[in-house]
C-alpha cells in the first residue's frame, strides 16, 4: 500500500476496562502497524493516566489539542445534550438494541458534530449493561423506593427518584467503600465489572435491567482529519469500523458473563459471587416505561432543544416507535 | 501606599476563600450526610456545590501566597550566599511565579470562555451554568497573576531605591520562618 | 530524555525557584522539546479538573480544624489528663508527650497541625526543669509525625488521589502501624532514659496518682468523639472520607464555641491560614498534573519504570533502594512537593515489583515522617523551635528527634517483614477491597 508515513496521538478509554485493554490497545499498537507496514504509527493512552477526568476530551478533539479520542458521550451532557440521545437512561434493553438505535443516529450526529464542533465521527464503542446492586432483599423494581441509590449525573439521578429511590452522590472513588459500610443501600456499575471489583461481598441482590450503557464515541479533530491523506482516511474509517463491532461484540458478552458470574455461573473469570438475579416482571417493565416517559425523555427534551428533539424523533424515535411530543 | 492596597485586598479576598470552606463545602456537607442519614435523601447537592466551593477558594485566595510568600522554595543552598546572588535568585524565583501565574490565568480564562460559548451546565439535577463557578475562578487567579506580575516589579522599585530590607520583605526566602509562625500561631490561637 | 528531566527538576529547585512553578516549567519544557502536538491546550482543563476535585476537598477542612483546634482547649485538657498515667514511667512527660500526639493524631489530618498543638501546651512543662532538652523536644517533633499515620491524614487522601487507592483501606492500614510506632517512640525514650536517668526528668509524687489518673479520664471524651466523627463514621456506613472530614470540621467549630473563644477575630485568623496552605498546596498539586500529563504522553513515565526495573534488582533490593532515596531525598525536600512530585513515577514501580499499593502507602507515609524531622528541612523540626519561646540551639531539635528515626526505620522493617501489621485492619473492615 502506498501510504504516507503518519504518525499521531489517541487517546483512549478507562486504562483499566477491557475496551481499552482488549480492544483499543490491541488495536492501535499491533493492529494498525501491522497492517499498514508501519506506516501509521499511533500513539495510544487511556484518558485515566493522563489524569483526565473524561469531560474535557470532547472538548479538546474540538480545539484540536487532542488528534483522535474515544470518550463516553454522556460525559458532557452538560454542554452537548445532544450526545446523551442513544444513551438516555431506561430507554433499551440490550447492547444488540443499542446497536441498532445507534445505527438509526449515526448520519444525523456525524453531522451535527462536524457542522457545530469540529469533529469528525469515526465509529462508536460501548460498554457492558450499567445495572443495579443492591445490599438488601428485594422482588421487583418498585422496591427501590426508599432506598439510597448512588447515581451520577442528572440522568440517572432523575431516573431513580422516578422510581421513587433517593439519588446519591457520591464520588466514584468512594462508591465501592460506601457500599460495603452502608453509607449507600445500592449502585450502579457495569454487569461485569461490579464482578470483578467484588462488589458481591456487600450487595447480595442484583437486577439485571439496563438503566443505560456508556455509550462511547471515536472522534477526530475536524481540521486534522482533513489535512490526512485520502489513503490513510480510508484505512482508518475501515478499521475502526471494525474495531466498533468488536467493541459492541465485547459489550454484550460481558453483560451476559458479568450476571453469570455475579450469580450461579458459569463464570470464566473466577468463582460465581451466588448473588440473587431478581428478574426484571412485567409490572417492572410498566413501571420503567412509565419513567422514562413522564421523566427522562421530557427532561431530555428541555436540555436538547426543539431541533435536537426532531433529529432524535426521525432517527432513534422512529426506529424504538417512541416519540417525544 | 498601593502597596497596603494590594495586600489587603489579597487578604479579603483569601478570607473570602477561607469562608467559602466553611460555608460551601463543610456546611452543606454536614447538612446532606445528616439528611441522608435521617431522611434517607440528599438535600443540596454538596457533592457539586463543594468541588466548586474547592475551586472558588483556590482562585480567591491564591493571590495572598504571594503576599505572604507562601510558596515553598528549597533555599537553604540560596540563603548562604552573598546578597547580590541572593537577590538575583530571589528575583528569578518571583518572575518564574509571575510567569506561570499569568498562564493560569490564561488557561483559566480560555477554559471557562469556552464553557461559556459552549453553554455548559454542570452534570446535576442542579445545571449550573459552569462559567459562573470557573467565572469565580478565573476572576482570583486572574488577580493572583496581577499581584505576582507587580512582585518583582516592585521588589527592583525597592531595590532601586536602596531599600534591601523592602526587597527581601516581597521576595526575599523566608518560606520556613513563614511556614512555621503560620502553624505555631494556629496553635496560640492569634489575635 | 530521564536525565534531561531529572536534571531540569533538581537544577530549578537548588536555584530556589517555587516548587510548584518548577514543576509547570519542567512539563512546560518537556511537552517543547519530546511532544509533537503542543500539550499547553490541555493546562486549562487540568487545572480546573484539580481545582473541582471533590476527594481533595478534605484537605483544606482538615487544615482549618487544625487552626482551630488549640481554641478549643481539647489539647491542654488531654495533656494534663494523660500526665498522671506516665508519672511512674522513667521518662515520664516525653511518653505523655507521645501519648498525647497519637490521641490526638486520630482527630488530626496533618503532622504539623498535631506538632505546634501538643508542643504548645507540653513545652512550659520542660522548661520547670530537669529533662534532657533535646530528648524532650524530639519526642514532640516525633510524635506531631503520628499526625499523618493515625488516620484521618490528609497526606494519605492525596496518594489515594493520586494512585486511585482506597482512602478507607490506607486509614485503616495506617491504624495499627501508627500506635506500633507511638509504642516505639516511647520505648526509645525508655531506653535512652535507663541508660542516662538524668535525663529523665523530676519524680512526680506518688500520692493520690490514681485519684488524678481517673478523674482525668472525661477529658478524653472529647478527642474520642472527634476521632468517632472524624474516621468512626466511615466505617459506621454514615460519611464517605471526604465527608467525614466535613463533619470534623464542624464539630471543631462548636468545640470552640463551647469554650467561649468563638469571636469574628478568630474565625478569619481561621480563614486566612486555610486559603494561604490550601492555595499553597493546591497551587503543586495543579502544577504537577500538568507535568504527569505532559510526562504520561511523552512516554516518560514509563520510560523510568522500565529503566528502574531493567536494573535486574530483587523486589526487595529495589524497594531497599527507593526507601534510601527517600530518606536522602526527604532531608533537602519539603514533604508535600516531594509526594506529588515523585508518587505518580515510583508508586506504579513499587506496585510492578509485587507490592500492595495500600501497604505501599503506609510504608511511604512513615518514610515522609521520617522526612519531617530530619534536617535541613524537615518542618515538624522548625514548628517545635519556633513554639519553643524561649529560644535554645537549633541543634537540639535534630540531635533530639535522631533517636525517633530508629524507630521509623525498625517499623518500615516490621512492615516488610509482617506487611500484615497494615493489611490486616483493612481485610477485616472491607473485605472487598482491603490488602
Ligand atoms: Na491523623
Ligand atoms: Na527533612
Amino acid at each position: 500500500q502506498d501510504m504516507p508515513e503518519t504518525e499521531f496521538n489517541v487517546v483512549g478509554s478507562i486504562g483499566t476496562l477491557s475496551m481499552y485493554t482488549d480492544k483499543e490497545l490491541p488495536f492501535w499498537s499491533e493492529q494498525v502497524p501491522a497492517e499498514t507496514g508501519g506506516k501509521v504509527k499511533a500513539n495510544v493512552k487511556p484518558f485515566t493516566e493522563l489524569g483526565f477526568k473524561g469531560g474535557e476530551i470532547f472538548r479538546l478533539v474540538s480545539t484540536g489539542t487532542l488528534h483522535m479520542a474515544t470518550t463516553v458521550l454522556a460525559y458532557n451532557s452538560g454542554e452537548v445534550p445532544m450526545n446523551e440521545s442513544a444513551d438516555l437512561v431506561g430507554l433499551l434493553g440490550s447492547v444488540e438494541e443499542l446497536a441498532d438505535a445507534v445505527d438509526a443516529w449515526r448520519p444525523a450526529f456525524a453531522e451535527f458534530l462536524e457542522t457545530q464542533h469540529n469533529i469528525k465521527l469515526l465509529g462508536f464503542g460501548t460498554y457492558q449493561a450499567q445495572v443495579i446492586y443492591c445490599r438488601d432483599e428485594f422482588t421487583a423494581i418498585a422496591d427501590l423506593a426508599g432506598r439510597k441509590v448512588r447515581a451520577s449525573g442528572a440522568s440517572q439521578q432523575a431516573f431513580v427518584s422516578s422510581l421513587g429511590g433517593s439519588p446519591v452522590s457520591i464520588a466514584f472513588a468512594e462508591v465501592s467503600s460506601s457500599l460495603a459500610s452502608g453509607v449507600v443501600d445500592c449502585a450502579i456499575t457495569g454487569a461485569l465489572s461490579g464482578y470483578k471489583a467484588k462488589w458481591s461481598e456487600s450487595a447480595r441482590f442484583i437486577s439485571p435491567m439496563p438503566v443505560n450503557f456508556g455509550l462511547a464515541a471515536q472522534l477526530a479533530n475536524l481540521d486534522w482529519w482533513n489535512g490526512l491523506d485520502a489513503s490513510v482516511q480510508e484505512y482508518l474509517t475501515t478499521g475502526l469500523a471494525g474495531l466498533e463491532t468488536s467493541i459492541f461484540e465485547l459489550a454484550a458478552t460481558e453483560t451476559e458473563t458479568g450476571l453469570a458470574c455475579n450469580t450461579s455461573g458459569p463464570c470464566p473469570h473466577g468463582d460465581p459471587a451466588g448473588m440473587t438475579l431478581v428478574p426484571l416482571t412485567e409490572a417492572d417493565e410498566t413501571l420503567v416505561a412509565e419513567s422514562v416517559a413522564s421523566a427522562i425523555l421530557p427532561a431530555f427534551a428541555e436540555r436538547c432543544g426543539a431541533e435536537c428533539v426532531a433529529t432524535w424523533n426521525e432517527t432513534i424515535g422512529a426506529s424504538l416507535g417512541v416519540t417525544i411530543e | 501606599m498601593t502597596d497596603t492596597l494590594i495586600e489587603n485586598v489579597s487578604r479579603w479576598l483569601a478570607w473570602a476563600a477561607g469562608a467559602v470552606i466553611l460555608f460551601g463545602c463543610a456546611l452543606p456537607i454536614t447538612v446532606d450526610v445528616l439528611s441522608r442519614y435521617f431522611l434517607n435523601r440528599s438535600a443540596v447537592e454538596s457533592f457539586e456545590i463543594s468541588g466548586f466551593g474547592l475551586a472558588a477558594c483556590i482562585g480567591l485566595g491564591m493571590a495572598h501566597t504571594v503576599t505572604t510568600k507562601a510558596h515553598i522554595r528549597v533555599d537553604f543552598a540560596v540563603a548562604r550566599l552573598p546578597f547580590p546572588l541572593r537577590a538575583a535568585c530571589d528575583l528569578l524565583a518571583a518572575c518564574v511565579l509571575a510567569v506561570v501565574a499569568g498562564a493560569l490565568a490564561w488557561f483559566a480564562w480560555k477554559t471557562a470562555a469556552q464553557s461559556y460559548a459552549m453553554g455548559a451546565q454542570s452534570m446535576s439535577l442542579l445545571r449550573i451554568p459552569m462559567v459562573i463557578p470557573q467565572g469565580i475562578w478565573w476572576v482570583g487567579l486572574f488577580w493572583f497573576a496581577f499581584v505576582a506580575v507587580l512582585a518583582p516589579l516592585r521588589a527592583v522599585l525597592r531595590l532601586v531605591r536602596g531599600d534591601r530590607e523592602g526587597f527581601n520583605e516581597l521576595v526575599g526566602s523566608a518560606d520556613i520562618n513563614a511556614e512555621i509562625d503560620e502553624a505555631v500561631h494556629a496553635a496560640e490561637g492569634r489575635t | 530524555m530521564i536525565a534531561t528531566a531529572l536534571s531540569l527538576l533538581l537544577g530549578l529547585i537548588a536555584l530556589s525557584l517555587p516548587v510548584a512553578a518548577v514543576l509547570a516549567l519542567v512539563g512546560y519544557i518537556l511537552s517543547e522539546n519530546y511532544a509533537f502536538f503542543p500539550m499547553t491546550g490541555a493546562a486549562g482543563e487540568l487545572a480546573w479538573n484539580a481545582s473541582e476535585d471533590f476527594i481533595l476537598v478534605a484537605a483544606p477542612m482538615f487544615i482549618m480544624m487544625g487552626e482551630l483546634m488549640h481554641r478549643s482547649g481539647v489539647s491542654g485538657r488531654l495533656f494534663d489528663a494523660l500526665t498522671p498515667w506516665f508519672a511512674r514511667l522513667p521518662g515520664r512527660l516525653m511518653h505523655t508527650n507521645i501519648a498525647s500526639s497519637a490521641v490526638f493524631a486520630a482527630t488530626s489530618g496533618s503532622s504539623l497541625a498535631t506538632a505546634a498543638t501538643i508542643g504548645t501546651v507540653a513545652i512550659p512543662n520542660m522548661d520547670k526543669g530537669g529533662y534532657n532538652r533535646p530528648l524532650f523536644l524530639g519526642s514532640i517533633a516525633a510524635g506531631g509525625t503520628l499526625g499523618i499515620l493515625i488516620p484521618p491524614s490528609i497526606n494519605m487522601i492525596i496518594y489515594a488521589v493520586l494512585t486511585d487507592t482506597s482512602v478507607t483501606d490506607l486509614y485503616a492500614a495506617g491504624f495499627l502501624p501508627g500506635f506500633v510506632l507511638a509504642a516505639l517512640f516511647s520505648g526509645i525514650v525508655l531506653v535512652l532514659v535507663l541508660w542516662r536517668p538524668e535525663w529523665g526528668g523530676p519524680k512526680i509524687a506518688a500520692e493520690g496518682l490514681w485519684r488524678a489518673r481517673l478523674r482525668g479520664l472525661p477529658q478524653l471524651i472529647p478527642p474520642i468523639g472527634l476521632f468517632a466523627i472524624v474516621v468512626g463514621s466511615i466505617y459506621a456506613g454514615i460519611a464517605t472520607p471526604t465527608e467525614a472530614a466535613a463533619l470534623g470540621l464542624i464539630a471543631t467549630v462548636g468545640l470552640v464555641a463551647v469554650n467561649r473563644q468563638l469571636t469574628l477575630g478568630v474565625l478569619l485568623a481561621a480563614f486566612e491560614g486555610t486559603a494561604r496552605t490550601t492555595c499553597m498546596i493546591m497551587l503543586i498539586v495543579i502544577a504537577a498534573s500538568f507535568l504527569n500529563f505532559v510526562m504520561v504522553s511523552i512516554g516518560l513515565v514509563q520510560a523510568i519504570s522500565d529503566a528502574v526495573l531493567g536494573l535486574g534488582f530483587s523486589p526487595l533490593g529495589m524497594l531497599f533502594a527507593i526507601i534510601c532515596f527517600y530518606l536522602v531525598l526527604g532531608c533537602f525536600m519539603e514533604t508535600l512537593s516531594m509526594m506529588i512530585a515523585t508518587t505518580p513515577i515510583i508508586a506504579p514501580v513499587v506496585i510492578s515489583l509485587g507490592y500492595s499499593p495500600v501497604w505501599w502507602g503506609v510504608v511511604f507515609v512513615i518514610l515522609i515522617e521520617a522526612a519531617l524531622i530530619t534536617p535541613p528541612v524537615g518542618m515538624n523540626l522548625y514548628v517545635v523551635q519556633a513554639v519553643r519561646k524561649g529560644g535554645g540551639a537549633f541543634s537540639d531539635l535534630f540531635k533530639g528527634a535522631a533517636p525517633f528515626l530508629i524507630a521509623m526505620m525498625i517499623l518500615i522493617g516490621i512492615l516488610i517483614a509482617f506487611p500484615q501489621l497494615a493489611l490486616w485492619l483493612p481485610s477485616i473492615l472491607n473485605p472487598k477491597t482491603g490488602g
